[in-house]
């Protein structure tokens, strides 16, 4: 084999390879950052938030986006990387006290329910597309087109100093 | 072919070109299935009705996405990290009508003292706690309590009923019989034992029909909801009540049907919970009614309160001090009952070691709760979570009381949530 054909060959080969690397990889803005993105419909009034006032959302005490629109809150399921960062960041809670958290607010009236469990980035952009004032937590590499991504403190995912990561 | 290149290449095209097309392919024996075929396209075109429906349920907004309840049995369950039990209910959905979700808790003991009463195992309150949303902003929520009283007869309350109106964070209105907003423990704790650190509640907020002092259940009106305060977190609270039976002790201590007058209690609270302390509260409460026993007095009932607690990932510590004052009117008497408790805990992992000292005076001459006289002591106890949802604890108490001997004795309580 000449050694003109053998690197054709090998050039080749590596083609082949990162075609089918770059075939894999999902078109978000957002691909390199492997960031946590609070991803609402785009018709929910919000764009910005302090990562105080996500607090107050994912925590319940915020429970309507302008005083109307109800606040659904979507979160994955145990043993998610999505959940443990919003565990850790923004419920600094374990995963047992952040069940125990809903219980007692249930219980106490503060809120007619917990948040909903989802099982996939799917399910969920799936679920905040259909249900309006919904609120998920997905990775960043994972927002489809259709949603809109909240800023927190004024960065989105993949800038420096994003808080979700 | 002899070219090995040629043969790489082939073999390379095939491993990125066959492969996924392969893979995609049913299995041989499977082609010939046709059942199987159609089966799975029909379940296909199910999902994909499915996911039509799911897309028009933003104009339906009082019904749930059918998708939101399949995620419910594990969105509510306490493996999956919700917060209430949500039966499957597609049947109740398909009809339109709204679910139920249950969450129950209980609690068995034993209790020893020195007292002259015998040891004895006893079951705690068996609570089923039921909440159902009717809509975006009606809800209703209902706390139905199995226990067994003194003479060991089992009989069943209803503790909590609220038909729950709630448009926006800053007014949420409830009708009902609820826990009156005096304080902090109360309306945190509601009949759960499990939630609670301790085997029991402190003296000061025991139940109307366990000899409490304060008017612990009301039935009338509640409103709730956050003030504009910014970091300050500043909620209110305003009920308008029946308030406590008052003409006889005999009789039932909440005016669950019929007020024995026109006047009715009324109770305003202001707490605060500041963004920059998580897990911090403090606040103030003022309520009032007016009094008509037997006895023929007509008498004015005002019952302050404060508290400050905090309950964190690191520790608990709760302080709760309530003063209830009782003038009769035509003498412009006040009889003045101060009580307090303080309680503080620290988790070392699922264990939780405790200790509350708790205060109650009420004087001799009281014309209400006179019998419960002067009681204080501490409890010291530990509380081990041998599950997420169960927890077992020992305590020791003393309780020292006017004109009677001290008693000491031991709780203990495998408590839970289900």
């Amino acid at each position: 084999m000449s050694t003109h054909r053998f690197i054709r060959l090998v050039l080749n080969a590596v083609l082949v390879v990162v075609a089918a690397w770059l075939w894999q990889q999902p078109a978000s803005p957002f691909a390199v950052s492997g960031d946590i993105a609070l991803v609402v419909r785009p018709d929910t009034p919000a764009d910005d938030l302090s990562l105080g006032e996500v607090r107050d959302l994912l925590l319940g005490e915020r429970q309507s986006w302008n005083g109307k629109l109800r606040v659904t809150l979507l979160v994955r399921a145990p043993q998610t990387r999505e959940r443990d960062v919003i565990l850790k960041i923004v419920y600094r809670m374990t995963e047992g006290q952040f069940r125990q958290y809903w219980i007692s607010k249930v219980f106490r009236a503060e809120s007619s329910s917990g948040p909903k469990i989802v099982y996939s980035n799917e399910m969920a952009t799936d679920l905040v597309l259909s249900i309006p004032g919904s609120i998920a937590f997905i990775d960043a590499t994972q927002v489809p087109k259709g949603l809109k991504v909240l800023k927190i403190d004024g960065k989105l995912p993949g800038e420096k100093g994003y808080a979700l990561k | 072919m002899k070219d090995p290149a040629n043969v790489l290449r082939i073999l390379l095209i095939l491993m990125f070109g066959f492969v996924p097309i392969v893979s995609a392919q049913p299995p041989a024996g499977a082609a010939d299935d046709h059942q199987l075929i159609e089966q799975l396209l029909d379940r296909v075109k199910d999902l994909e009705a499915e996911v039509k429906r799911l897309r028009g349920a933003p104009d339906t907004p009082a019904v749930e996405p059918k998708a939101t309840v399949a995620a419910a049995p594990d969105v509510s369950s306490p493996g999956a990290g919700g917060a209430m039990h949500e039966p499957s209910t597609d049947a109740a959905h398909d009809a339109g009508i709204p679910n139920m979700q249950f969450r129950g808790f209980s609690d068995i003991d034993y209790r020893v003292s020195d007292h002259d009463q015998p040891s004895t195992f006893s079951f705690g309150q068996f609570t089923l706690f039921i909440t159902s949303r009717l809509s975006d902003q009606f809800s209703v929520l209902g706390e139905v309590v199995i226990e067994a009283d003194g003479t060991n007869a089992v009989g069943v309350d209803l503790e909590r009923l609220l038909f729950r109106y709630t448009p926006n964070d800053y007014f949420n209105l409830s009708v009902g019989r609820y826990h009156t907003g005096i304080g902090y423990y109360s309306t945190a704790f509601h009949h759960s034992a499990w939630m609670q650190t301790t085997t029991g509640r402190p003296l000061l907020f025991e139940f109307e029909d366990g000899g409490g002092i304060l008017p612990i259940h009301n039935v009338g009106l509640s409103a709730t909801g956050r003030i504009p305060s910014g970091a300050f977190g500043l909620h209110y609270i305003a009920e308008i009540g029946n308030g406590r039976t008052s003409r006889s002790p005999l009789l039932v201590t909440v005016q669950n049907k019929q007020d024995e007058n026109n006047g009715k209690s009324v109770n305003f609270g202001v707490l605060s919970r500041p963004k920059a302390m998580p897990g911090f509260e403090a606040g103030v409460s003022i309520y009032h009614d007016r009094l008509y026993p037997d006895s023929g007095l007509n008498i004015v009932q005002n019952i302050f309160s404060a508290h400050a607690i905090y309950e964190g990932s690191r520790f608990e510590f709760l302080n709760e001090v309530v003063v209830l004052r009782h003038t009769v009117d035509s003498t412009h008497r006040d009889f003045t009952i101060p009580a307090y408790y303080s309680q503080i805990s620290k988790p070392f992992g699922k264990v939780r070691p405790y200790l509350r000292y708790e205060y109650i005076n009420v004087p001799r001459d009281a014309p209400f709760f006179a019998d419960v006289g002067l009681r204080h002591g501490p409890i010291a106890g530990i509380r081990y979570d041998f599950s997420e949802f169960a927890a077992y604890k020992l305590e020791y108490f003393r309780l020292n009381q006017r004109d009677l001997p001290a008693i000491n004795g031991l709780r203990t309580q495998v408590s839970f949530t289900f």
